[in-house]
Order: C-alpha cells, then sequence, then structure tokens
C-alpha cells in the first residue's frame, strides 16, 4: 500500500478512536453488563428467587382472571413467560389502553410463584432495565427523539467499530508478529500498544461480529423505517405487511381459549423443547391465534417457533419473519450472535470477558494516541492540553464503571414509590459518572486516579452480595441449599470481578515510568555516589 | 423562513463539501448514499420484494461502512464526494420515477 494512503487510513483510524472511543467505550463496557439481565432480574427482587417448582400451579386460570379483570378497552398483545433457570416464576405482559383514554398503550407486567399459583409483589423497572436499556438505547429522553433515536447511535457506534476493525487490519502490517509481541518491560506506552494490538487481533473474529450485529440491530431502528418509507412512498402498513405479514384480524366472536397448561407441555414438533414464551393476538376471539416459541437450545437462533390456532390448537402456516428462507435465517441469528445466548451461561461469561476486553481495548487506544502526543514531537498542543485530554478520557471511561456497581447499590436501598425507581437508579448513575469525571480532572496524576477508581470499584463489587444479603434477609448459600442456583450465581460473579478490580488496580503503575525511574535514580544517588571511590 | 433555513442547510452542506469533502463526506454523503442507493435497488430489482428488503438491510451497516471508508481510501478526496453525491440523487430520482411496489 502507498505511504500517503496508510497515513490517511491510519488518520482515519486514529480519529474515529479519539471522537468517538469514550462513546464505543460505553457501548461495549455496558453491553457486556446487560448480557446478564435476566440473571441480574431475578437478583434484584428477593420475591423472584423462588426454588424451581416440582410440581406446577395451572397457570391459565390465573392469566385468565388478569386479563377479566382489566377495564373496558384495546389489547394489542398478551403474552407469558414460562418458568427458565434464571426467571423461576410465570410472567404475564399485557399491551393495553383503556377506553376513552388518549394515553399511549400501557405495558402491564404480573409474575406469579409457579409452585403456589401467588402473585408475586409488583415491582417497576429498576436495575436489570437499565442495565440493558442504557446500551440498548442509551435510555434517550422523549423530548430529544425517544429510544428509536437512541437506538440509532448505538447502530452508529457499530459503524464506527467496523470502520476501526477494518482500518486497524490495514493499518498493522505485522500483525502475526503484533499478536505475539507483549513488551511488560518497556515504557508505559509500548505496554498500552502491545495490549490495545494484542486484543484488538486476537479478539478479532468476536469483535467484527459483535460490531457488525450490533450496527444492525441499531440502523435497522433507524435506516429501515426511512428506507420503507422511500420504497412505499410513506405507506408505513405496506412496510409491515410486506416484512412482518399480514396480522390476522378480530372475527368479534367470542371463543374459549385454548389452555396456557396444554401449551406449556406441547413439545416443539421437530425438537420436543418445551415452550419459553407465548405471544397471543386476538385474545378470547375465535380467530386468535398463539405464536408458541422454543428454546433454539445451542442453535443459532432467537427462538424457534410454531403458530397455532388459540382455540383448537391447530398448526397454522408461519408468516413474515417467521418464514424460513436464507434473509430470515440470517436474520435470526443477529440477536443470539450479539447477546451470546445460544451457549449457555459460560459462552456468556466468554463474551463478558471479550466485551470487558473489548472496551479497554478502545481506551488503551485512546491513551496511546494522547500519550504519544504529550512526550512526542508529534503533539501540537501543549503538555497540559494533553494531560488534561488524559484526565477526561480516564474518568469518563471509568466513570461509567465505578457508576455500574452504583446504581447496584441504589436499586437495593431505593425506598420510595416504585413508578421511580427506574429514574432513581438512572440519576445514581448519572452523579456517580460526573462525580468521577469531576474528580478524575481535578488530580494531576491519573495513574493513581485509575488505581483509585478501580480499587472503589473492586470495593463497592466485593461488599456488592454481603449488602444485599443484609438488606433481602437471604444469605446466599441458603438459597442455593433450597436450590435456588440464578441469584447466588450474579453474587458469586460480583465476588469474582470485585477481586479482579483490586487485583489489576494493585497491578497498575503508580505514576508514568520516567517519574518513577527518575524518582529512583534521585533515591539510589547516595549509595551509588558513596560507591564510587572518592565520592 | 423555511426556506431560508433550508437555503442556509444547503448552504452550509455545498460549503463544508467543498472545503474539507472527505469529512463532509464520511460524515453526511455516504449515510445519503446508503439510503438512496438501498431504496432505488429495492425497487430496481427484479427479485422477490420481501427478501431484496432483508438483504437489502443486512447489508445496509457494510455499505455504510465501506462509503466512509471509501472517502479515506481514494487519494483524490473530491472524487468519492462526486460519488456520493451523484449515487444520492441518481438513487433519489429512481425512488421518485419507480412505482411503489404492490405487495410482497
Amino acid at each position: 500500500m502507498q505511504r500517503d494512503r496508510r497515513v490517511r487510513i491510519y488518520d482515519a483510524h486514529s480519529w474515529t478512536g479519539i471522537t468517538l472511543g469514550i462513546f464505543l467505550f460505553v457501548v461495549c463496557f455496558t453491553g457486556s453488563l446487560a448480557l446478564f439481565d435476566h440473571e441480574i432480574q431475578t437478583w434484584e427482587d428477593p420475591a423472584r428467587r423462588l426454588v424451581p417448582a416440582t410440581e406446577v400451579t395451572p397457570v391459565h386460570p390465573l392469566f385468565e382472571s388478569w386479563i377479566a379483570e382489566l377495564p373496558a378497552g384495546e389489547i394489542t398483545f398478551v403474552g407469558l413467560f414460562y418458568p427458565s433457570d434464571a426467571e423461576p416464576y410465570y410472567q404475564g405482559l399485557v399491551n393495553f389502553r383503556a377506553e376513552g383514554d388518549d394515553e399511549p398503550l400501557q405495558f402491564l407486567r404480573k409474575q406469579w410463584d409457579p409452585q403456589t399459583g401467588t402473585e408475586l409483589p409488583a415491582r417497576s423497572d429498576g436495575l436489570s432495565t437499565w442495565l440493558l436499556d442504557f446500551h440498548r438505547d442509551l435510555m434517550w429522553p422523549d423530548f430529544l427523539g425517544g429510544r428509536q433515536i437512541g437506538r440509532g447511535l448505538v447502530g452508529i457506534a457499530g459503524v464506527i467499530m467496523l470502520l476501526s476493525i477494518l482500518t486497524g487490519i490495514l493499518t498493522h502490517r505485522k500483525i502475526l508478529k503484533e499478536a505475539f509481541t507483549f513488551r511488560r518491560k518497556k515504557s508505559v506506552r509500548v505496554k498500552w500498544k502491545d495490549a490495545h494490538n494484542f486484543i484488538g487481533i486476537w479478539s478479532l473474529p468476536f469483535s467484527t461480529v459483535i460490531a457488525f450485529t450490533g450496527a444492525w440491530l441499531g440502523i435497522v431502528a433507524l435506516l429501515l423505517p426511512i428506507t420503507g418509507l422511500l420504497v412505499f412512498k410513506g405507506d408505513t402498513e405496506a412496510v409491515a405487511a410486506t416484512v412482518v405479514g399480514e396480522p390476522s384480524a378480530r372475527a368479534g366472536t367470542p371463543a374459549e381459549m385454548l389452555s396456557l397448561d396444554v401449551v406449556a407441555n406441547r413439545g416443539h414438533s421437530d425438537s420436543g423443547a418445551l415452550p419459553a414464551f407465548v405471544s397471543i393476538q386476538n385474545w378470547g376471539d375465535v380467530n386468535a391465534e398463539y405464536l408458541v416459541q422454543y428454546k433454539p437450545d445451542t442453535e443459532l437462533m432467537t427462538y424457534e417457533a410454531e403458530r397455532i390456532s388459540g382455540v383448537t390448537g391447530e398448526r397454522l402456516a408461519l408468516t413474515g419473519l417467521l418464514q424460513p428462507s436464507a434473509s430470515t435465517r440470517v436474520l435470526a441469528a443477529i440477536t443470539p450472535l450479539h447477546y451470546g445466548t445460544y451457549g449457555g451461561i459460560l459462552l456468556k461469561f466468554l463474551y463478558f470477558a471479550l466485551g470487558i476486553s473489548l472496551s479497554a481495548m478502545v481506551a488503551l487506544g485512546n491513551m496511546v494516541w494522547i500519550e504519544r502526543r504529550a512526550n512526542s514531537s508529534e503533539g501540537s498542543k501543549s503538555p497540559e492540553y494533553y494531560a488534561r485530554l488524559a484526565r477526561f478520557t480516564a474518568g469518563a471511561c471509568l466513570g461509567v464503571v465505578v457508576a455500574s456497581p452504583a446504581i447496584f447499590y441504589a436499586d437495593l436501598l431505593y425506598a420510595g414509590d416504585e413508578a421511580g425507581r427506574i429514574v432513581a437508579v438512572g440519576q445514581t448513575y448519572f452523579a456517580v459518572w460526573f462525580a468521577v469525571l469531576l474528580v478524575a480532572m481535578f488530580l494531576k496524576n491519573t495513574y493513581q486516579t485509575v488505581r483509585a477508581l478501580l480499587g472503589i470499584t473492586g470495593i463497592s463489587l466485593v461488599a456488592l452480595p454481603i449488602f444485599a444479603a443484609v438488606v433481602h434477609g437471604q444469605m446466599p448459600w441458603t438459597l442455593v441449599a433450597k436450590g435456588h442456583f440464578a441469584s447466588p450465581s450474579v453474587d458469586l460473579t460480583l465476588l469474582v470481578l470485585g477481586v479482579s478490580c483490586l487485583l489489576v488496580a494493585h497491578w497498575l503503575p503508580k505514576a508514568r515510568n520516567s517519574r518513577l525511574r527518575s524518582k529512583r535514580s534521585t533515591a539510589e544517588l547516595p549509595t551509588n555516589a558513596s560507591a564510587v571511590p572518592g565520592g | 423562513m423555511k426556506w431560508a433555513i433550508l437555503a442556509a442547510i444547503l448552504g452550509f452542506v455545498l460549503f463544508s463539501s467543498w472545503k474539507k469533502p472527505r469529512l463532509t463526506a464520511s460524515i453526511l454523503w455516504s449515510l445519503t448514499a446508503t439510503v438512496a442507493s438501498s431504496s432505488a435497488l429495492i425497487l430496481a430489482l427484479p427479485t422477490d420484494l420481501k427478501e431484496t428488503l432483508l438483504w437489502m438491510s443486512i447489508a445496509t451497516p457494510l455499505i455504510w461502512m465501506l462509503f466512509i471508508f471509501w472517502c479515506h481510501w481514494d487519494a483524490r478526496p473530491m472524487r468519492p464526494t462526486l460519488a456520493l453525491v451523484s449515487i444520492t440523487v441518481i438513487g433519489a430520482i429512481l425512488v421518485l420515477q419507480l412505482p411503489a411496489p404492490t405487495g410482497g
């Protein structure tokens, strides 16, 4: 490749990193935590820490009476999650709007204990919702365009990541050599550079998959509607009909619904797997349809589905995106590939480790760029400018890291109105993030700041399981003895992460090598001087 | 007032395309070219509408990224800019000219 072209590609790589690196870090880091939203959902609510039921109570009468109790109005969607290892309870969902109500559709939820059939205490969205949604759509506020805009922005992060990967590959001429290079005894910059290259090369397949699937998941919310509107000249219904198929209409004739307990025991026609979720259209009508979703085990699919009549249970043909074709098969693989749901909990831990290293790679790339300019003739600004930039990068990145365990505490300690839970979690998140950023900007030694912040994160993570046990009055080992594993596994993960943070904080340098070296040489001077004859 | 704002935006875009062609093409023209070319291809290709729409949606992030990449690959900064503007204009004309599909 020509030299000037290589320089241009390198510039594209470094400038996208320095301008959007912190945003990429936030998306990668929050995505690593979002992998465990189901497990955290059970962890955050002591009422949901149930033991797998030996004998299940029929759910259909409970579900039916809940729907019947709703005031007259419009129901657009009804769904039921069956108990799973991560969420060992029934969870019903209804999208509802009362008659004469101008408000948008309400999303109602209710959970039942599968053993006793008792309704679990209502708990509003909190920690787990924040962790997932902040990664998915940045919880983008309605006054700035709503969640769809936020989702599109996260998608743009995916496109930028794809571009960084491509430009990174082309910039590095000795990829094979760099994959096995880590010079531990060299300067901080060389170590960071080696770590950036090492992680980048070894995680290349993972980061490419994550970047592409993330870009698609985000962009589809932003660009597909625009493309669809252009193609269909503004006819939104035609777009939906082409992609997802025509929805079946209500006949207006009431009918008894097929029991959801019968559906629960109805295995998939090919795999024999039991249903995980059923979504229902036209509830209570003769035209009711159940879309029964089965966990696809280790297959690369979000779910396997069967469409059945909600009255007779007769199998119906699959429509829209469920119709098997090459494109729908690729689309079905995107979410499992992005969230690592196709290989059990161990794969999720692998995804988590790779996601964290991806975040570290982005931050290291930025620090290399700054360090290179701060300590060589390459930088055109003052050393103080680069020092401020380094402090800002450290504060902004580690602010997210420190804020993440902080919202676990906020959710645990929240005692106000349930509707305000997610607001309190969000406020804590931004308050801690901002406070860390401010502190990092004021402290002169960025190395010490990073160590201290990682240390704080480590301590707060280690203390979290103990604190949660005291607040909830449930010891993890008692839950394990009863046969509940989802919540104690989150405790154990927090503990391991906390210890890892403390070890990394201990291992990181206290100051830039040159400063250490100069201190060391000053300290060694008298000894050396006395060693010199006549000194 | 509305026309004045639109004229100001257009003026700014043209000025930045002339002064900073690579940057403007990376940020703006790559996106417009992606949307316009995808829409035009969906309408123009004689394949199954739903399949084309889905495949184009899968390809969109890659097309967008490659357009941005091209802005930095080409030695002459104006070439990708002009090409992306042309793709946007041709795509828009095709979208306006071709009739809306009647169904999948």
